[in-house]
């Protein structure tokens, strides 16, 4: 069952990522600090998996890492959603519903 | 305040990254844990404190490393280092092989079907391209044989593309600049005798002895055939190959000096050829020098005794199309020669061609071999793409393994090297066997009758077929050695530590490729079974042809009476029956004939023909017909068919009138209006009277027809057409060679004997050879039909074996991988048709394109088989609908059977395969 749980988490972490990513561009601190805000605590990445997720992500072209420098603020990478990664959200988010709706049926005995 | 960069950069340390990216991470992490350090300080921590909790944000210390090692930025390309250290790199190719052999060791199964896909595929190559090479390919045994060009002269006309040449060709010809060396012969049936033993049958040759040096030879024993020796009058010299030598004289040098009487005639030995010595027939017994008189050398008989083949060597700098033009030239120079035989020349045709020697002598045989030998790899390539999906399977297996060395710093090319090595190690155990195999299926091959190809005897398994194989097999390791690299590439192998692989159907591209390449597999199976089907169709018709005649029972046997002792047409018609008397009588004899051509025995001699009142429309060629004598009882006892007039009688004989028969084809032809009977005919006398009306008693009267006998082959050669044939009473024109037509009871080889003791009484000297059912001829002479029908079947039956099994594979594959999917589907209510339904859907795809691509592929060959046909189009409707037919049910039982386990998923496999 761990291992189950391993591979759940790691593509919730992705979705997740791509998920937020797809409302606005972030800095890798600022998604650290909203995935464990919204999941009330309950969810918390440590720098060494956030980053190489991130990298990943960059390497499939889902998502895209920008240095930007603003006035009285320290320069920043900041990862914006690629096209490729939205599709990849959209296909995703579909799977993920099909896949809890699945379960619940199976899970949540005889349906009428 | 910690040093943030150092902290990360002691964490980056063991992973391999280039100097920029290293310096970016560092940057950004330490971006990251200034904000959480400030937020905290700002928060009311301690800068102790602050720091601390901040490196809390490192899950490990080597959780980082680990993490960034599988991406790809983890592998930058290697720094070209000029002198890298290369010493390990045996020792690692040993390594490398031994843990292939063990990794197969673990999966014999796996490793089985490789092998032996391979070891069948290639063995199929090794005898095929070992038949075309010995046939066609290897250069001619000669030195510069590329040099050599065979010359022949055409009559498209008269049904002859390819005619040998005459005598004053020879003449004509020799003085072209375009040429160094030309040579004359013809191969000749001789009865040879020592003094005091008894004449046997030989395979002679009379050539120009200008063919020795053009070819190259050396005297063995003794000398060549000098151009002293080729004159008229002269004492006659022979010169003995070094088999006959062996078996005529057993090896005795005594032999060179000797006698050998040859049709009659004693003939000086003047020496031995060496025992690889080879020209036109490996069977060859004897070389005579070809003599020509004055006679042959008039310019009046340039066109006539067409009977000499030629043979030179091109002139240094000299090309094809320079001698073409040459000889083109003296043609048209020799025609405005012959006024009276210009347009006749010119009706049928006449040209003379030149043609590498090689390419000659392959001959017709080469088309069909080629066909096959596109055939074998063509069945290659469709085992080869099932190796291919076998190979992918296994590597998505791999996945990890592969991506976990890759994490433990093994380079992209280390791991090319290790699937190259494990897919050349399957390739070699692969050769190995098939070369096993390829060797026994050759030994067969004079069973199937390859020894009677052209240059069939140089068929071997050498360093060229060896080298062949070896090529087919590195090609064919190679590619299923790269393919699992290039297939990760598209992949992202390096992405694979997560879970993208393992719950996906995989990707995209990999998933097409594989259906693409079923349909191809299909396609080519389908154009296979096309020609195999064909070819069939083919041989069926040709075995159901109307040879005019009854085979069974019917037994011939040739002899050819010396001139020197029945050099009158009195002796040989006197002979002819007297031997007829003897063994009509004997026991197991129901009828028996002579006649000077049987069928499938002696080839009937040729000759232009004239009808009495036909009148040659402008433009129309002569035609050459074939002429036999045939005595009394010989129609009656092949069986042939009389369809109008009478036959050949007791009375038709020298003296009184003089008639013939002649088949249907010659009567369609000349008189066209049914009414043969009673016209009148003469053939030829010498292309000087060609317009001349013979005197009365020389023209022959029709007095019957008969349905048309099949002399030669069952069906046409492309480059011989048969006009028809004249058949004339033995003894209004009786013939030196002859053969004896047997109709028997009981068992043919004592009715033999029989005819032997018989002929031995009339002539000890006399040869009877040649002896055999005609049933067996006839089937001797469809060799070159029903092999290559037979192999062409064999390949098109493994074809579709083998793509079948490529569309089952894809498609249980799929399957499998997306038993997840299918699983949804079931719990979300599609019922079981509908999933059959869909994998059938799938695999229709694969067949239909694959079946669309196939017949157009059959299409584009249409003109290269159809060479090969009779009867029969390439793309025949019914035989089209029927191979069709064949590859639907098969490839449906293919489908059907993944599909029927999609139908049956059950909705928890949506659970069961995530992890």
């Amino acid at each position: 069952m761990r291992a189950l749980d391993r591979e759940l988490k790691r593509g919730a972490a992705e979705l997740m990522i791509l998920a937020l990513l797809d409302a606005q561009p972030r800095h890798g601190y600022d998604l650290s600090k909203l995935i464990e805000a919204r999941s009330g605590g309950r969810l918390k990445f440590h720098i060494d998996s956030l980053y190489p997720l991130l990298y990943r992500l960059e390497e499939r072209e889902w998502i895209k890492g920008t240095w930007v420098e603003k006035p009285d603020e320290r320069r920043r990478r900041v990862y914006k959603l690629t096209p490729a990664g939205r599709r990849v959200l959209a296909d995703q988010r579909r799977t993920w519903d099909a896949f809890v709706d699945a379960v619940r049926q199976v899970t949540g005995g005889e349906h009428a | 305040m910690p040093d943030w960069a150092r902290e990360v950069r002691t964490r980056l340390a063991s992973v391999r990254l280039s100097p920029t990216r290293e310096a970016e991470i560092v940057d950004e992490l330490t971006q990251h844990l200034q904000d959480r350090y400030d937020e905290l300080v700002t928060g009311g921590a301690t800068p102790e404190e602050a720091g601390r909790l901040s490196l809390e944000e490192f899950q490990s210390g080597t959780a980082l490393a680990s993490r960034l090692a599988p991406l790809r930025q983890a592998h930058p390309p290697e720094p070209i280092t000029p002198a890298a250290p290369t010493g390990a790199g045996l020792t690692d190719l040993w390594l490398d092989v031994r843990a292939a052999v063990r990794q197969f060791v673990q999966q014999p199964g796996y490793c089985a079907v490789v092998v032996l896909t391979l070891a069948v595929c290639l063995a199929a190559n090794l005898a095929i391209f070992a038949v075309v090479d010995g046939v066609a390919l290897r250069p001619l045994p000669f030195p510069d044989g590329d040099r050599l060009v065979a010359i022949y002269n055409t009559f498209p006309g008269a049904g002859r593309d390819v005619a040998p040449n005459s005598p004053m060709d020879f003449f004509d010809r020799q003085p072209l600049q375009g040429l160094t060396g030309l040579a004359t012969y013809q191969r000749l049936g001789l009865t040879v005798g020592q003094d005091g033993e008894a004449a046997e049958r030989v395979v002679g040759l009379s050539a120009s002895p200008s063919l020795f040096p053009l070819i190259g030879a050396k005297a063995w024993r003794g000398r060549l055939l000098l151009d002293g020796d080729a004159v008229t009058g002269a004492e006659q010299k022979v010169l003995l190959t070094f088999g006959y030598w062996q078996r005529a004289f057993a090896g005795r040098d005594s032999a060179v000096g000797g006698t050998l009487r040859v049709n009659g005639t004693p003939f000086a030995v003047v020496g031995v050829l060496p025992e690889d010595w080879r020209f036109i027939d490996p069977t060859l017994d004897i070389v005579i020098p070809a003599a020509f008189s004055a006679a042959d050398r008039a310019p009046a008989r340039r066109y006539n005794n067409q009977n000499w083949r030629q043979v030179a060597r091109l002139a240094p700098g000299a090309s094809l199309e320079v001698l073409q033009s040459q000889l083109d030239a003296l043609n048209a120079v020799n025609v405005e020669q012959a006024p009276d035989l210009r347009q006749t020349l010119i009706d049928i045709g006449f040209t003379t061609r030149v043609m590498p020697l090689q390419r000659f002598v392959a001959g017709e045989a080469a088309g069909s071999l080629y066909l096959l030998w596109g055939g074998a790899l063509v069945v290659l390539l469709v085992a080869g793409v099932n190796l291919a999906n076998m190979v992918l399977v296994r590597t998505a297996a791999r996945r990890r393994e592969w991506a976990t060395r890759l994490a433990l710093g093994a380079g992209a090319r280390r791991l090319l090297r290790q699937s190259l090595i494990e897919a050349w190690v399957l390739a070699a155990a692969g050769v190995a066997v098939g070369l096993l195999l390829g060797r026994w299926a050759l030994t067969l091959a004079p069973a199937l009758g390859l020894d009677a190809l052209p240059r069939g005897t140089e068929i071997a398994f050498d360093g060229r077929v060896m080298a062949f194989v070896l090529g087919l097999a590195i090609v064919s390791g190679t590619v299923l050695g790269v393919l699992p690299l290039v297939a990760h590439r598209s992949a992202r192998l390096m992405a694979v530590l997560r879970d993208e692989g393992r719950t996906g159907t995989g990707s995209r591209g990999a998933r097409v490729m594989r259906r693409v390449l079923a349909s191809a597999q299909v396609a080519c199976a389908l154009i296979l079974l096309v020609a195999g089907a064909a070819l069939l169709t083919s041989l069926q018709r040709i075995l159901d042809v109307d040879l005019g005649f009854r085979r069974d029972r019917l037994v011939t046997a040739q002899m050819n009476l010396p001139g020197v002792r029945y050099g009158s047409a009195e002796a040989a018609r006197a002979f002819a029956d007297r031997l007829l008397e003897r063994v009509r009588p004997l026991p197991g004899v129901v009828a028996a004939g002579v006649a000077s051509a049987t069928p499938f025995g002696q080839a009937p001699g040729s000759n232009p023909v004239f009808a009495e009142g036909y009148q040659m429309a402008p433009g129309e060629s002569i035609v050459s017909v074939h002429h036999v004598s045939v005595s009394t009882g010989y129609f009656e006892t092949i069986g042939a068919r009389l369809v109008a007039g009478r036959w050949l009688a007791d009375g038709d004989v020298d003296g009184r009138p003089r008639v013939i028969v002649i088949d249907e084809r010659l009567a369609r032809r000349f008189f066209p209006d049914g009414n043969a009977v009673g016209r009148r005919m003469w053939p030829l006398r010498g292309t000087e009277r060609m317009h001349e009306i013979p005197p009365e008693d020389q023209r022959y009267t029709v007095v019957g027809v008969i349905a048309e006998v099949r002399l030669s082959d069952v069906v046409d050669d492309p480059g011989i057409r048969t006009n028809g044939v004249c058949y004339y009473p033995f003894a209004q024109r009786p013939t030196l060679g002859m053969g004896l037509a047997l109709r028997t009871e009981g068992d043919p080889d004592l009715v033999v004997g029989a005819v032997r003791r018989t002929l031995s009484e009339l002539d000890p000297e006399l040869p009877l050879f040649g002896v055999a059912g005609v049933d067996t001829l006839i089937d001797r002479s469809l060799f070159d039909r029903r092999t290559p029908a037979l192999l062409a079947a064999g390949f098109a039956a493994v074809a579709l074996l083998l793509a079948t099994f490529g569309v089952y594979g894809v498609l249980a594959y799929q399957v499998a991988q997306r038993t997840r999917e299918l699983g949804i589907r079931m719990a979300l209510g599609a019922d079981r048709p509908r999933l059959f339904r869909l994998v059938l859907g799938e695999g229709l795809l694969i067949v239909v394109t694959g079946a669309l691509l196939g017949l157009a592929g059959a299409a584009a060959v249409r003109r290269a088989l159809e060479t090969q046909l009779y009867g029969v189009g390439a793309l025949d409707p019914v035989v089209l609908s029927a191979v069709v037919g064949l590859l639907s049910a098969v490839t449906l039982v293919a489908i059907a059977i993944p599909a029927g386990r999609a139908a049956h998923t059950h909705p928890t496999a949506a659970m069961s395969d995530v992890g």
